[in-house]
């Protein structure tokens, strides 16, 4: 049984963070491979590389991803899909891309992005590949829905148009337990948002507020857990209003990756370049950030933090994750203050702690083993 | 002398380099320390990843700290050596993968699998520091040992004694019996001066504790060697042991009390009921007596498919009986090898395996059979009939003792299999040939039969013997001084056969120069061994015998030990050359089998390659066609292989109802295809077409009979192609009546 893990890619203010369940089943949770880090004479750590060697291979020869979650459509949320990923009807030879066996995508995601800003490339790449799924389910049913076709809907769609998805569809704070039609009885994932919108107001509210895919998952180790909550870049109106709708105990983690790269805008109404010191949290909007467990682990995705008026990431609001952190004796991590490597935490017998690192030597300790 | 203490002063800055920028080191708390013996100590903290919900606190489970301090002691040959790695005095001890350093208040983590130098070498004091890291983060989540690394054998520091006996049978009698099993044990007691503990064997059958035989021992005070009984204690149901507790037993009571905090009391306490009713001893007699407690898990011991911890002890008992004071000694199991163990190191895979026999146990033969008895995979039968002579200590696998020369060579081997690897191999001294084709009675049915005895007779025997009951022959071959060696398998049903087998195999020498010179130049030549006698033998070396039967083995231990026969036939041939050993692999097709319409007897192999050739050449046309076939001959087996075709004459006429061959440079065209086919295949007969089907014609019956007058007393074939399949006649001059022969 292999051991929980959560790897965390550097990729300067951007998400990549890698799931690897109990059961050895790979989420990976958006992507942002930029050029700097596929150009060979960068020093720009090679993410892709990274990745590639956290995955398994199928009996094709082909590394994959049992599922690939885009919690929003930003470009440094799916920056390199499309060299990286193999898009289409899936095939035996990729090459040296990647196949997503089961896409996570959130239709009213797409919409609320795209009513007020164009898609990147990447985006656009899989929003087709997320239509060329869904069709290929409402074509076949489940049964054609083999490895790189399978496609799981999160949350109802506006005007009742994923309504014939049913059997693909996760509906908000609905529990996820397979990846790729497989039940992992070790991992779940209650899907907390994209929230829906009952008017206009709150529609064009929603959709000015960076809407994401905001889930809470769970990883098991035996009797052990760590709870993750993983927002994309949602900004201070969802977490005031999922503040103000969560049931007890929903919003609780070890482990919660700052939303939007420590921006300040998740976590208060003000701004804070221009208001300095006098920018006020959202009180609603920290609470439903601050439900920390002992000892947990709040982590910026992000450049390394200065103190300045930048934003993200935003020097006032590490210092609000840090209190959050202090208070329960945890730890605040900036993954961009050591973007040589992958950060990574595991799930242990006693819950989540962070993983050895090992050394960084000069190719030693790989030396073949001769028998004598 | 100043110069190598410069060179020890650069290599401790470099090693405290390396300490001091390794992540998990925490560099502020360094700490060296010279000392007299020129060692030097380095303290240092290592950070641990503790569970980050006890991060508040500082530290994690068994109190492993946030920031553990550690000793490295650099010997002062480093870094030729790694430094000994030790953890605070007070750290806990009941731990899993702790080295066992009697009288070392320091505990030692044991940070790797194998070797500790071995992974200093390969990569450098930074990756031990890695290992120590992960050691005390797994310490830190009570992780040393997990369902995923496998239960730890609970750690002794002292482990003198041996305790031979088939784990698996005990586990099996253990889960079988849920009770007490007493089982008979063989001992030898190692003198004094090595140590002075035993080493025994047990025997895992059971046997009535109320059989004075197996409960007396034979031996007496000072004897070196006995018997004695060994007692299993198998767990009460429902009693899993969770914890791991390093085994410190040292007397009888410590052992009543570990038994009963392991789940085995009651098992015990009925044990020891039991023997002090019926086996007290009397007078100068002392009783050596091994108690075996299994434990049950959690989960799967290290390495192991159960979950059944095996501890051994030995006892032994004084007229008083057991009083809480008796000595108690521990001792180590060991499994004897067993075809599983052999499987197990070999890197096997549990399987549903073919049983074989071994014919022919002479150089190639034994270490074929050693190969694979050594994998776990031992023969059912060794069948030869000679005797070992000396000049067989130039190759053969065994060396016998002096006074076992002149032994049978298959009851020798099947001897030391049973001996030396537990395998229940047995010898047969027969003559295969005889075996085959008179009485096979002392044959056991295999899957497999492997003719590793190079005689053309016993080929030629096994071509034609219908005693092997379903059995497929592999037949090992090596050739020119070992320079080439070829395995034949036959395909499903003894199709092809090793004889269509090997008729490929000198068509193939077409194509493979080398392979053709080889088998050209094969020969036996004449060797001296002895005033007035001789013996007819190849010259090689053990060395170029051994690559030639590794080679062979390891093909055989792709289809033996998972009974996964080929479901052709298959061709491999193994050439030796200046940079070791290529082997090619041919699948071959089955044959096509006909019965000659004239001689039921026998029997004509058509190869697949032949049979297309002449297809080719057949189907569509409307003239009768025909060649030449090239292939090999068994008498002894009744039959024909046909192997190639060769182009008839170009003076050779067709019309629609007569093939008529020609004769223009014929004889030349067979001696040089016979030539390129290393001198293996020769002229068999020849083919021609009926267009429209039909029986053999009047034509055909008068050709036969003119053929079988020319073919100097050998057997010749013609066969007949129809859209309906082959008909054949075989110009057979056994079958001449005296008028013709004249």
């Amino acid at each position: 049984m292999p051991i929980p893990e959560i790897s965390l890619f550097p990729v300067g203010n951007g998400d990549m963070t890698l799931l690897r369940t109990g059961d050895g089943q790979h989420l990976l949770i958006d992507c942002n491979i930029r050029s700097s880090a596929d150009d060979p004479d960068d020093s720009t750590l090679d993410v892709a590389s990274e990745l590639k060697d956290r995955l398994p291979t199928d009996s094709y020869g082909r590394k994959y991803v049992d599922a690939f979650l885009l919690s929003h459509p930003d470009e440094d949320h799916c920056r390199g899909v499309q060299n990286h990923f193999h898009l289409g009807a899936p095939k035996s030879d990729i090459g040296d891309k990647i196949l997503i066996r089961e896409l996570w995508s959130s239709p009213i995601i797409f919409r609320r992005k795209s009513k007020n800003h164009p898609l990147c490339k990447d985006a656009i790449a899989l929003a087709s590949e997320a239509r060329r799924r869904v069709k290929k389910f409402r074509d076949e049913g489940l049964g054609g829905c083999e490895d790189g076709n399978r496609i799981l809907v999160l949350g109802e769609d506006e005007d009742g148009k994923t309504d014939d998805l049913a059997e693909i569809l996760v509906k908000l704070d609905a529990c996820i337990t397979s990846i790729n039609g497989a039940h992992d009885s070790t991992f779940s994932a209650t899907l907390l948002g994209p929230l829906p919108s009952d008017t206009d107001e709150e529609s064009e509210a929603l959709s000015k507020n960076r809407s994401s895919t905001i889930l809470s998952v769970r990883l098991n180790n035996g009797d052990a857990r760590a709870q993750l909550l993983l927002g994309g870049d949602a900004g201070v109106e969802v977490w005031k209003r999922l503040w103000g709708r969560a049931s007890l105990g929903a919003l609780d983690y070890d482990f919660l990756l700052c939303p939007h790269h420590c921006s300040w805008r998740s976590l208060s109404f003000d701004s804070w370049s221009e208001l300095g010191e006098q920018a006020k949290p959202d009180s609603d909007a920290v609470n439903a950030l601050s439900q920390a467990r002992d000892g947990a682990v709040l982590v910026a995705s992000s450049k390394p933090i200065e103190d300045d008026d930048s934003d993200p990431p935003c020097v006032r609001a590490e210092r609000e994750y840090e209190s959050i952190a202090n208070r329960v004796s945890g730890e605040f991590v900036c993954i961009g203050d050591d973007d040589a490597a992958v950060t990574e935490f595991e799930v242990g017998a006693l819950g989540l702690r962070r993983k050895v690192k090992h050394a960084r030597t000069r190719g030693m300790g790989a030396q073949p083993l001769p028998h004598g | 002398m100043r110069s190598r203490s410069l060179m020890a002063d650069a290599d401790t800055t470099r090693a405290l380099e390396a300490l001091r920028q390794h992540p998990h080191v925490d560099a502020s708390t360094i700490q060296v320390e010279k000392r007299t013996d020129g060692t030097t100590d380095v303290f240092a903290s290592i950070r641990v990843c503790l569970p980050v919900k006890f991060s508040k606190r500082g530290f994690g489970a068994r109190g492993v700290q946030a920031l553990e301090p550690v000793r490295f002691r650099f010997p002062s040959s480093y870094p030729l050596g790694p430094p000994v790695i030790t953890l605070r005095k007070d750290f806990d001890q009941n731990l899993p993968h702790v080295q066992p350093r009697p009288g070392e208040v320091r505990p030692e983590p044991c940070l790797v699998d194998g070797s500790v130098d071995e992974l200093f070498f390969a990569g450098g004091l930074a990756t031990l520091v890695d290992q120590l890291a992960q050691w005390l983060t797994l310490a830190a989540s009570d992780e040393l040992v997990s369902a995923a690394s496998g239960w730890e054998p609970a750690r002794r520091d002292r482990n003198e004694s041996l305790l031979f006996f088939d784990s698996s049978a005990a586990r099996t009698l253990a889960e079988e019996q849920c009770n007490t099993t007493f089982v008979p044990m063989g001992y030898v007691e190692l003198p004094k001066d090595i140590g002075g503990t035993f080493k025994a064997e047990l025997v895992i059958q059971r046997v009535a504790i109320k059989n004075r035989a197996c409960t007396t021992p034979h031996f007496k005070q000072g004897d070196p060697a006995g018997t004695g009984l060994g007692v299993i204690c198998t767990p009460s149901p429902d009693q899993t042991q969770n914890r791991y507790v390093p085994d410190t037993v040292a007397d009888f009571a410590e052992l009543k009390s570990y038994a009963h905090a392991l789940g085995c009391g009651e098992s015990f306490d009925r044990a020891i009921r039991v023997l002090t009713r019926h086996a007290r001893p009397s007078g100068a007699e002392r009783r050596l007596l091994s108690v075996v407690l299994a434990v049950r898990r959690p989960f799967n011991l290290r390495d192991s498919d159960s979950d059944l911890e095996l501890l051994c002890y030995f006892l032994r008992l004084a007229s008083k009986g057991f009083s809480d004071s008796l000595p108690v000694l521990p001792a180590t199991h060991r499994d004897p090898p067993n075809t599983a163990l052999l499987a197990r190191v070999s890197g096997l895979q549990g399987g549903d395996p073919s049983p074989y026999s071994v014919l022919g146990c002479g150089s190639l033969g034994s270490k074929l059979a050693l190969h694979l008895s050594r994998a776990g995979q031992p023969p059912v039968q060794v069948i030869d009939s000679a005797p070992w002579t000396p000049h067989n200590a130039a190759r053969h696998a065994l060396l016998p003792a002096e006074e076992e020369s002149f032994l049978n060579k298959a009851t020798l081997l099947a001897w030391q299999l049973r001996k030396a690897l537990l395998c229940r191999t047995e010898g047969v001294d027969a003559d295969a040939t005889r075996l085959l084709l008179e009485d096979n009675t002392p044959l056991k049915p295999v899957s497999v039969l492997v003719n590793a005895t190079a005689s053309l007779r016993v080929r030629h025997a096994l071509a034609g013997t219908q005693q092997l009951a379903g059995a497929r022959v592999i037949e090992t071959a090596l050739y020119d001084g070992g320079s080439s060696g070829v395995m034949l398998t036959e395909g499903p049903d003894r199709n092809p056969s090793t004889l269509d087998l090997l008729a490929e195999l000198y068509a193939l020498a077409e194509s493979m120069p080398l392979l053709r010179e080889a088998l050209k130049r094969s020969k036996h030549t004449s060797v001296d061994v002895g005033a007035g006698c001789s013996t007819s033998t190849m010259r090689m070396s053990d060395a170029r015998l051994s690559i030639q039967a590794a080679a062979m083995a390891e093909g055989l231990l792709r289809v033996i030990p998972q009974g996964a026969l080929p479901e052709t036939g298959q061709l491999d041939v193994f050439q030796t050359n200046d940079h070791g050993l290529t082997r090619s692999t041919t699948n071959v097709s089955a044959s096509l089998l006909v019965t000659p319409e004239n001689a039921p007897e026998w029997k004509i192999h058509v190869s697949h390659d032949s049979h297309m050739a002449i297809e080719s050449e057949s189907k569509g046309d409307s003239n009768e066609n025909g060649g030449i076939l090239m292939g090999l001959l068994s008498e002894a087996a009744k039959q024909v292989v046909v192997s190639r075709t060769l182009a008839a004459p170009s003076d050779s006429t067709r019309s629609p109802t007569r093939f008529t061959l020609g004769t223009r440079n014929r004889d030349q065209s067979i001696r040089s295809a016979s030539e390129s086919y290393a001198n293996g295949l020769t002229w068999v007969g020849t083919w021609h077409s009926h267009p429209k089907g039909g029986d053999p014609s009047q034509l055909d019956h008068e050709t036969c009979g003119h053929l079988a007058k020319q073919t100097a007393g050998q057997v010749a074939i013609l066969l007949i192609w129809t859209p309906s399949g082959y008909r054949a006649l075989l110009a057979d001059p056994g079958r001449l009546s005296g008028d013709e022969h004249q």
